[in-house]
């Protein structure tokens, strides 16, 4: 596992997500209603990035095709699609920190789909 | 041939609405003081029109994909991208915010091969729209983005693979949709409407709760139950001690314009308790209770209807910086319900902010969708908040299972569904075969069944 500092925390705004690669790992932070939350940047439905979805309580909507997640759990809402990955984020001293594995990422999200 | 009354209708013994608002003191709006019902038809209503397959074809055919029908509000759709699926039987439209202030919509089906371009039920936001079967894709305006190995449709144009439109119409923050691009426009559509509601701006409105639940019965069936109070004292006998009824009034403008208006802390005639003043404030139902939580006192000389005015102008104002103090007692308290054709319902007074609608679950004549929703005003910040998202329940479901829904309407709702129940299956059921109405409780009964004929016969 390893933290990593990202972005400074004032820039992102609410309801508002931006892609981030921490180490390798595209990652989707999101300033919910709630607070920080950070999921891989990957649709399970079609494999695309997330951002720019829509966030709305607490669930970001893929822009693509409309699957939903939860972004607390990462689980599908509506649909049987496999739940998006989930990584500890925090605000810290001003700045947004994400929270990696400590593997590299598997191969798949090397390669983004040629949909969108 | 029907015969058509000529005696003007007998009326409820006791209060009429137009006396009990003018005790309220103070001015009495122009709009509330008209009474329109015009004479009708007293012929029996065929039950057929509820349960045959072939008139349910029917009304799907020349009357559905004919008029004017709401499809979301604005807020649904706030953002560039926005969009929101509207269901009507089979029919499915795709609702899109284009531009900061266009609205288009799209018969919500892929010109490839028909798959549908996003899911029924659903809104989200996306800067283009892509089917997700084989991945063509229109621009927000309706244009071709891309079509993925273009080299194997050499055989078509992209200006003929625009999305086909569906027309749009807006009204107070009211999203319309219609199918039929021979229809009159909708402000013509709306008849008396737009002039009725000039002190009731619902563009400054949110959906607080939207609650969409499964009914047993046919669409007119079920809606009709929300166009007479004539079976509240027998449905719904703990409603009668505090609210009007079979006193109401009937009111039908034009072909698509009915209304009810029923008077709120106001006994009704058939009550045979005689609450105090202050009882029947203690008692009063509102659609929100956290709206007008704290118990107030009625002073000497004042009524239940006037402190409640004023408390949910106070509360308004407070919660929204809205300032309806122009509006009189009956204007801010009463349940002033329009009925837009076919199935829309609009409560306007800042007491009873409700959206009702119901439509054909599917293709099924038996059962329907009943939307309803929840209004509150945007805060003062002017910050509005997100449309509250929609709680689906099913038909053995009760309405008090749905967080933030008020225990007293939930239970009046739950007597609602049963009594749908046996009165779909009382239909199948009967010898007689049709319905005999009163002539003025029921009348926007008949003046439904009269303009869908209209449609019908078009």
């Amino acid at each position: 596992m390893a933290t990593l500092r990202m972005i400074e925390a004032s820039s992102l705004p609410p309801s508002q997500s931006i892609s981030l690669l921490a180490g390798d790992w595209p990652v989707l932070v999101c300033r919910t209603e709630k607070g920080l939350r950070a999921v891989i940047d990957r649709c399970s439905h079609a494999d695309t990035p997330l951002a720019g979805g829509r966030i709305r309580r607490g669930r970001i909507a893929c822009p693509l095709h409309g699957a939903m997640f939860d972004l607390d759990t990462g689980t599908c809402i509506g649909a049987a699609y496999r739940p998006l990955q989930t990584f500890p984020v925090a605000e810290v001293d001003d700045w947004i920190e994400v929270t990696i594995p400590d593997d590299p990422p598997p191969a798949y999200l090397r390669a983004v789909s040629t949909a969108r | 041939m029907n015969m058509v009354l000529k005696q003007p209708l007998a009326r409820c013994p006791g209060d009429s609405y137009q006396t009990i608002i003018g005790r309220d003191g103070g001015h009495v709006h122009d709009v509330l003081a008209l009474q329109s019902n015009p004479p009708q038809s007293d012929a029996d209503i065929p039950f057929a029109r509820y349960t045959s397959q072939a008139f349910f074809d029917r009304e799907m055919e020349s009357m559905w994909a004919k008029v004017w029908q709401y499809a979301c509000r604005e807020e649904h759709v706030a953002e560039i991208g926005d969009y929101y699926v509207y269901d009507i039987g089979h029919h499915s439209i795709l609702v899109v915010r284009t531009a900061n202030d266009e609205i288009k919509a799209y018969h919500n089906s892929c010109l490839h091969r028909g798959t549908k371009l996003k899911p029924s039920c659903s809104e989200g936001s996306s800067q283009n729209i892509q089917c997700p079967y084989h991945g063509w894709t229109w621009n927000l305006d309706g244009t071709v983005k891309d079509i993925p190995q273009r080299w194997d449709f050499s055989h078509l144009a992209d200006e003929n693979f625009k999305l086909p439109e569906v027309r749009v119409g807006r009204w107070n923050g009211f999203v319309f949709i219609n199918m039929d691009a021979e229809a009159p426009e909708l402000q013509e559509y709306l008849g008396v409407l737009p002039d009725h509601f000039r002190s009731w701006d619902m563009s400054r409105w949110y959906i607080h709760l939207h609650i969409q639940k499964e009914l047993p019965a046919n669409w007119k069936l079920a809606q009709e139950a929300f166009m007479e109070a004539y079976h509240t004292p027998v449905a719904h006998p703990q409603m009668t001690h505090v609210v009007g009824d079979v006193n109401m009034q009937h009111d039908i403008f034009d072909d698509h314009i009915s209304r009810d208006l029923c008077p709120m802390a106001s006994p009704s005639p058939t009550s045979t308790l005689n609450l105090s003043e202050q009882e029947l404030l203690d008692r009063m139902l509102v659609s929100d209770r956290s709206v007008v939580a704290d118990r107030r006192i009625v002073p000497e000389g004042e009524t239940a209807r006037r402190v409640m005015a004023n408390q949910i102008c106070e509360t308004v104002m407070e919660q929204a910086g809205l300032d309806i103090s122009s509006l009189s007692v009956s204007e801010t308290i009463d349940s002033i319900k329009y009925n837009v054709f076919p199935n829309l319902f609009v409560f306007p007074s800042p007491g009873m902010p409700l959206i009702y609608q119901f439509r054909p679950h599917g293709a099924d004549k038996d059962r329907c969708l009943f939307d309803q929703m929840v209004l509150r005003p945007v805060p003062a910040n002017g910050v509005r908040p997100a449309p509250a998202e929609m709680v689906r329940i099913g038909e053995d479901d009760s309405y008090a299972s749905v967080e933030g829904m008020d225990d007293f309407l939930g239970l009046v709702l739950d007597q609602d569904t049963n009594i749908m129940r046996w009165q779909r299956e009382g239909m199948y059921a009967s010898k007689k075969g049709a319905e005999t109405l009163s002539q003025y409780q029921e009348s926007r009964i008949r003046h439904l069944h009269d303009t869908l004929d209209k449609y019908l016969s078009k």
